[in-house]
């Protein structure tokens, strides 16, 4: 019975979606993808902010979608999706602990820039779409991913 | 080597009453430091090093180079080496042994600095906390020896020499202290910038064309290298990586708006 249960904790603590289970090639698309979607967030924040086009209803929405994909980014670097047509740098496997603490600080940049955009002031936007940007996707880049081969 | 030694101490000794002039300024040491990036280099930044006291790993073609320490430690570092030794070693490659330096440490880009301003830069590394930390000896190709180095610099030399320096402050920030030439320019099989192909790229360092021209920046509008160099952001949204993310968090973000203004202008223009 104690065998059982103990089976039974363990299937229950397995993460859903196995890593395991998808093929390099596909996380590798999916993880560009994501990025893909960040960037286009991150872009449409920064056009609104900077005042070059007059969306500011949409702040809102964008933020909170970029929060979402930010929420997945522990999820999107299984292990064995280190090859091929990636620019992930093998950093983020060999020091798994580092990296989750870049992605953490990563959201929490996040979380503080989200914090001024709610504010409602536009300028102050800007200079925070800045640091937030150097912070998180600069800070993650610049130890992470490599450029295009 | 005798008149060698002697025009470097005529450099020095001319130099010196300027030096006591243009030194009223605090931060200028420091300022010129971040414009060369001598932390990002001597600082093991990828594994939260002690600023400047080395032990980056620098990976080329050549081998691996384990950077010094240079940070004001009399024994580990350069605390107790003369200003004549440093402006050797920074603008001419030479150790005070005599021995010389690999061009990993892009003294082939210094050599064009004032010495009033390595000075000025050794003037605030000497304000720097001092690390005693030592490190182990580069890991490089067999066939390379210091004592080869002298004759890699001669060549070297007569090389550049057919092409003059440009001479204005936005080319002092790029092609001297900035040092852009060591990654953007492609380099022959002996590892010398080949200048005729200048910031034409670097396939083996994916260093893209920074030339003005349809392959380079012809399409970036200012704005967007005003973005690049402070923010690290390119065009299309994406933010740059690795080495070209550390000259822009160590040294494009920290210049000032006159220089940066003075770069774009002279990267955009043909010449
Ligand atoms: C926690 C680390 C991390 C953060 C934070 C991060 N990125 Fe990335 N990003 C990466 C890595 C690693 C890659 C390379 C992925 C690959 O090629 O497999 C990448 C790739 C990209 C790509 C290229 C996608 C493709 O199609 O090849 C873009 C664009 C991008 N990121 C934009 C951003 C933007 C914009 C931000 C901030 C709003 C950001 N990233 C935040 C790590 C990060
Ligand atoms: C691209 C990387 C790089 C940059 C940038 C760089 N260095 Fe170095 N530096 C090196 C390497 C590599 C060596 C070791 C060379 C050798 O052993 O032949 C070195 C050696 C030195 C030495 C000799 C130390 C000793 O113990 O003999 C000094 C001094 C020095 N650098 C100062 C500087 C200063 C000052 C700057 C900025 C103006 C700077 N470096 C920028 C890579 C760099
Ligand atoms: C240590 C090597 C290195 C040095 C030094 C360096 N760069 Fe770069 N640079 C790169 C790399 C690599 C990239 C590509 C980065 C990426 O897209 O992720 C790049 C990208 C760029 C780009 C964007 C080009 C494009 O088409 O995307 C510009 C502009 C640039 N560098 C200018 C400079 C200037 C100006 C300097 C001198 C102040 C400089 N770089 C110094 C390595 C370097």
């Amino acid at each position: 019975m104690k065998k059982i249960s103990l089976f039974l904790l363990c299937l229950l603590l397995t993460p859903v979606g196995m890593a395991q289970d998808i093929e390099p090639e596909d996380a590798i698309k999916y993880r560009k993808a994501i990025m893909s979607a960040i960037k286009g967030h991150n872009n449409a924040i920064r056009s609104i902010v900077s005042s070059k086009v007059p969306f500011s209803n949409r702040l809102n929405d964008h933020v909170m979608s970029l929060q979402q994909l930010y929420a997945e980014l522990d999820q999107i670097f299984p292990e064995g999706s280190d090859f091929g047509k990636t620019n992930a740098k093998e950093a983020i496997w060999d020091d798994p602990d580092k990296f989750n603490a870049t992605i953490k600080k990563s959201q929490e940049a996040l979380d503080t820039f989200a914090a001024v955009i709610a504010k409602g002031n536009l300028s102050e936007s800007a200079s925070a779409a800045k640091k937030f940007g150097k912070e998180s996707c600069g800070s993650c880049h610049k130890l992470y991913k490599k450029k295009d081969n | 080597m005798y008149p060698f030694i002697q025009s470097y101490l005529f450099w020095l000794l001319l130099a010196l009453p300027i030096f006591a002039v243009a030194d009223n300024s605090e931060n200028r040491g420091e300022y010129l430091f971040h414009l060369a990036n001598c932390y990002g280099c001597h600082t093991d930044v990828e594994n939260n090093g002690t600023p400047l006291a080395g032990g980056r790993r620098l990976e080329t073609e050549f081998g691996t180079f384990i950077t010094p320490n240079i940070t004001s430690d009399e024994e580990a570092g350069i605390g107790s080496w003369t200003d004549f030794q440093f402006v050797n070693a920074v603008k001419h490659g030479i150790a005070p042994s005599g021995l010389n330096y690999y061009p990993a440490f892009p003294y082939t880009s210094y050599r064009n600095m004032t010495v009033n301003d390595i000075l000025a830069i050794k003037k605030y590394l000497m304000t720097t906390q001092p690390s005693s930390l030592k490190h182990p000896d580069h890991e490089l190709k067999f066939y390379l020896f210091r004592q080869f180095m002298p004759v890699w610099n001669w060549i070297n030399n007569y090389l550049q020499a057919r092409h003059p320096v440009r001479i204005n402050r936005a080319a002092y920030v790029v092609d001297t202290l900035g040092h852009c030439h060591e990654c953007h320019t492609p380099r022959n099989f002996l590892g010398m910038l080949d200048m005729q192909q200048r910031f034409q790229g670097n396939e083996s360092l994916k260093a893209p064309d920074i030339t003005p021209s349809e392959k380079g920046l012809g399409d970036w509008s200012k704005s967007e290298l005003e973005e690049l160099f402070t923010e690290g952001i390119l065009p299309d949204g994406d933010y740059v990586s690795d080495h070209m993310a550390e000259v822009v968090e160590f040294s494009t973000s920290q210049w000032s708006d006159e220089d940066l203004q003075a770069v774009i202008t002279f990267l955009r223009k043909v010449d």
